[in-house]
């Protein structure tokens, strides 16, 4: 059965050990921890899937609300703001551990994906795989077109509002897609995941 | 008598004509200069028909004497002064292509093995991870592999082949010492 375009879409939130506090905060220093603070809230790379197998694309972006639309901007557009982001930016495409984890995630979501680019997004409240066509991968594949992961050990407060920090993320993510569509963007919850 | 030298086959490839490779090398030296590098590098594993990338981007420099290479993780400073450059490279397609394709034919029979892409001001080299053993294990010219562009004066060829000599020379001499298979000390780069 098809999932219908207009619902919800859940982001299952998955805790891992292949992410750890200090390599968050490392790779998000400076980075907003909210989309609407107008500043880069979200650093991301490409994986492709095809045939089955997930490759790291490391084209960079930096996300970034502005005027009321979420900009995935490239390095050639914004070379100061790559600049800057740098040290954070090769931290996160050096990170190899977790590329297992999003490869193990993407593989569960789309055994026999090919085709498929997804952006692995981190973000101050941890990490978010969100499928570029995500209402495409919905509609054609009946997923939830995201993935969240966030550091184990959590105490129940922090996590609330780690998910409700990606939540915040996972909409804008979302809504930098709504260009030229005319229905109104799905929701976003975000869960813990069951099979974390 | 045993060759201690490794062959390193340049061929020209219309990739590095373009603007695009010019960029990505950018504020690189043409010799080996203190403190100033004169490679930028990440990784490409081999597996078969299939090529995955590693984005370890590193500065390679002589410092004290020494050639080092340095994580840009763990230098900001070397990170944001060539963010540019090291961007533009992971970016490069085509570049990473023509890499793939031929190290697939230096060592058709690579299982997982890393190669170092590395960017110089005179051309591209390929260098295995592990140049000694699969120098041993794959046949000595499945260590190193060059690309030039096609563009250029018979001065500038022979002045390119040089300078990616010095450099091929200097990515071998960095490499740790692994003992009794550390028999390799320099490298002979000839044009195809």
């Amino acid at each position: 059965m098809t999932k219908p375009d207009y619902a919800d879409y859940i982001c299952p939130v998955q805790e891992t050990g292949l992410l750890n506090f200090e390599q968050l905060d490392r790779c998000t220093a400076d980075l907003a921890s909210d989309p609407e603070a107008f500043a880069p809230f979200a650093i991301s790379y490409d994986l492709h899937l095809y045939d089955g197998y997930v490759f790291a694309q490391p084209v960079s972006r930096l996300w970034q609300e502005s005027e009321g639309v979420v900009h995935a901007f490239r390095t050639t557009e914004r070379p100061d703001l790559f600049r800057h982001y740098a040290p954070q930016i090769f931290s996160f495409l050096e990170m190899e551990a977790l590329r297992d984890a999003f490869w193990n995630a993407l593989n569960t979501l789309l055994p026999r994906g090919s085709g498929e680019l997804f952006h692995a997004c981190i973000c101050a409240h941890g990490v978010i795989l969100i499928a570029e066509q995500a209402r495409w991968v919905a509609m054609n594949h009946s997923v939830n077109p995201f993935v969240g992961f966030v550091p184990k050990g959590l105490s129940n407060h922090a996590r609330v509002a780690h998910f409700a920090g990606l939540k915040a993320c996972a909409t804008a993510l979302l809504r930098a897609q709504a260009i030229g569509h005319d229905t109104p963007l799905p929701q976003v919850r975000v869960e813990q995941s069951r099979s974390a | 008598m045993i060759d201690s030298t490794l062959p390193c086959c340049a061929i020209k490839s219309t990739v590095l004509d373009g603007p695009d490779y010019k960029r990505c090398t950018e504020g690189l030296a043409t010799s080996l200069e203190a403190n100033t590098p004169f490679l930028f590098s990440y990784d490409l594993r081999i597996d078969g028909d299939e090529e995955y990338v590693e984005p370890y981007c590193r500065v390679w420099l002589e410092d004290a004497g020494k050639i080092r290479s340095y994580f840009v993780d763990e230098q900001p400073d070397l990170a944001r002064t060539h963010a540019p450059q090291l961007f533009r490279m992971l970016a490069h397609y085509d570049l990473r292509e023509i890499c793939a394709d031929r190290l697939r034919q230096i060592n058709p029979r690579a299982r997982g093995e890393t190669y170092h892409v590395c960017l110089s001001a005179h051309g591209v080299i390929l260098t295995a991870e592990h140049i000694h053993t699969v120098a041993a294990d794959c046949g000595k010219s499945a260590a190193f592999a060059a690309f030039m562009p096609t563009q250029l004066s018979n001065h500038a060829h022979l002045s390119g082949l040089a300078g990616l000599q010095q450099c091929a020379t200097a990515l071998l001499l960095a490499q740790y010492s692994v003992g009794s298979r550390d028999k390799y000390s320099a490298v002979r780069v000839q044009p195809s």
